[in-house]
């Protein structure tokens, strides 16, 4: 069942990534074509995914880029695993991320949401490996 | 004593349309008045004979829509309800073992639809009328009525009524709390529907102070068994439940039946997780007030998404300790009604939502990723009943206050054993909760 709230994220979502895809029987979302911060990694757009928490009160973690990422350097990454599957398919590699304050409101462009999070993901690669 | 007065216009019209043969049935509207005890009747409804299904000469049975068409008359009215029924010529004026079972049933309903408020019944025969009041030595007559001079009977009955009845018949029981709260609050102690999720070491200690008190309906949640390890602290578990495997929530049932003999029990034997959701929220949507008395985290999270999304209020009881590292220990009650809840207190621990939902395998990554090792969801800490019993006993006690209205219940208790202390915690709630927003909504 998809709540009210999530109907927002998704409308919230997609006004940014318009042709993301969305699972609603596994609470997944998956945007096609993500553009990867330029400098550390060898990929410059990925497919990126992460789960939808089903209710509002608990915060997302997680997100997965497909196909997984290579450092230009050749360093290792950390809090990454790969391979690993998602709703979507194989061959994804897993981030362990997760926002540091989760506080969503009522109105769900003033508080903590999705599409926060979905962004945050190229704070993480800003970081580099 | 209680009494029924109604007009005798009023009246007479009723018995012209009860008088006419048996099993012939009718509602009054009524006020009630805790102060005079007495329902004040203004309104009479009678059941159309063509509308009543399960009528025969034996007993008649209502059918649905008429059942829901009578609770809304006196739910817009903002009234009580008053059934009668005849008997006719041939039979006493006085409840069948049929009319008792089926009161059983509908009242309970009735009470839950309109929020506890007061229920009669009467039953008529013909020339004679018969009635007997709720209150244990009352003989009511209709006053202000011309009609039979013949003595009556009415009662609620009903699991609800049969404990108002109680409080009524052996006051006794109830004296001191009455002392307290006096007879309007112990009726609405009797009129609450509660939860308990999670019958451990707080929830029985809550189940137990709850008979007590004189709740007499329940919904009891919980997958646990009783363990010898248990034997410290679940109230009402035997040394025997151990080799039965006894279910926590059959203790509990068989705890409060000890108590309340009368008590009308609903048990699930499951976790609140995302895939039992839907039976506990069924669960939890009958009742007035849950109390989640759990040891983990993502429960505490659907609950409260359950309670603000049928705007049930909520007592959430938690016990703690410092760990190895330092040796406080203690617990809190917060009571989550629209104006704070677990979410907007920042109550809940999001790393053990996440792990708690987490699959093996996931676990799995989150062990290699962090190099951790063993069960990363945390062992089981140390659980002693006397500190359960106090962090029970300040949540029975704001349930207490919040149903019988002699003071608002405190938003958030945090006692601490070790010092010892129990403090009014003063930490604000975030501003625009999404689960708060629902609880008020209106």
């Amino acid at each position: 069942m998809v709540n009210d709230r999530i109907e927002q994220e998704l409308t919230l979502l997609q006004t940014v990534f318009p042709d993301l895809e969305w699972r609603p029987d596994a609470f997944w979302v998956r945007i096609p074509a993500y553009p990867i911060p330029s400098g550390t990694w060898v990929e410059s757009e990925v497919e990126v995914a992460c789960r939808i928490p089903p209710t509002v009160g608990e915060q997302p973690y997680a997100f997965f880029v497909r196909p997984g990422l290579t450092v230009v350097d050749g360093r290792q990454i950390t809090n990454y695993t790969y391979p690993a599957s998602t709703c979507f398919g194989d061959g994804w590699g897993q981030f362990s991320w997760a926002p540091e304050v989760w506080a969503p409101h009522a109105d769900i462009t003033r508080g903590s949401n999705m599409l926060n999070f979905v962004r945050s993901f190229a704070d993480r690669l800003r970081e580099g490996p | 004593m209680v009494r029924i007065i109604v007009d005798a216009e009023l009246w007479e019209t009723a018995r012209d349309h009860l008088d006419t043969r048996a099993e012939r049935v009718g509602f009054f509207l009524a006020d009630w008045s805790p102060s005079e005890r007495s329902f004040h009747v203004r309104g009479w409804r009678p059941i159309d004979d063509q509308a009543v299904g399960g009528w025969n000469e034996l007993h008649v049975s209502l059918p649905d829509e008429d059942r829901s068409a009578v609770i809304q008359w006196a739910w817009a009215e903002d009234a009580c309800l008053i059934e009668a029924h005849s008997h006719g010529r041939w039979s006493p004026a006085a409840f069948s073992a049929f009319d008792l079972a089926n009161l059983d049933e509908w009242v309970p309903h009735l009470r839950w639809r309109l929020r506890g408020r007061q229920y009669a019944a009467i039953v008529t025969s013909t020339p004679a009328t018969l009635t007997r009041s709720p209150g244990p030595t009352a003989q009511t007559k209709p006053s202000r009525s011309t009609a039979s001079r013949q003595a009556c009977s009415s009662a609620l009955p009903g699991p609800r009524a049969r404990s108002n009845q109680e409080v009524t018949m052996d006051e006794s029981r109830y004296s001191r709390n009455i002392a307290l709260f006096g007879v309007d609050g112990q009726q609405k102690i009797a009129a609450t529907t509660v939860a308990i999720v999670g019958l451990g070491g707080l929830g029985s200690h809550v189940a137990q102070q709850l008979a007590y008190l004189g709740v007499v309906r329940y919904g009891l949640i919980d997958d646990d068994v009783i363990t010898q390890s248990s034997l410290n602290r679940v109230v009402g578990a035997l040394p025997q439940d151990i080799g039965s495997k006894t279910p926590k929530v059959r203790s509990a049932e068989r705890l409060i039946k000890s108590v309340q003999p009368d008590a009308v029990i609903d048990v699930l034997e499951d976790r609140v997780t995302r895939s039992s959701e839907d039976a506990a929220a069924a669960l939890v949507r009958k009742c007035d007030v849950v109390f989640g008395c759990l040891d983990r985290e993502s429960p505490r999270l659907f609950l409260t998404e359950i309670c603000a999304t049928f705007r049930t209020t909520y007592f959430d009881l938690a016990t703690d300790t410092g760990g190895k590292e330092d040796d406080w220990y203690g617990g809190r009650v917060v009571y989550c009604n629209g104006a704070r809840c677990l979410s907007c207190l920042n109550l809940l621990d999001q790393r053990l939502i996440r792990l708690e939902q987490m699959t093996e395998a996931e676990l799995e990554i989150q062990r290699q990723l962090y190099g951790l090792s063993g069960d990363i969801l945390g062992s089981t800490g140390p659980a002693v009943v006397s500190v359960n019993g106090v962090v029970a006993s300040m949540a029975v006690t704001e349930f207490m206050a919040h149903v019988t209205e002699i003071r608002p219940a405190a938003p958030q208790l945090v006692y601490r054993g070790d010092l010892p202390r129990v403090t009014l915690s003063k930490d604000i709630p975030r501003d625009g909760c999404p689960y708060c927003s629902r609880w008020s909504t209106t």
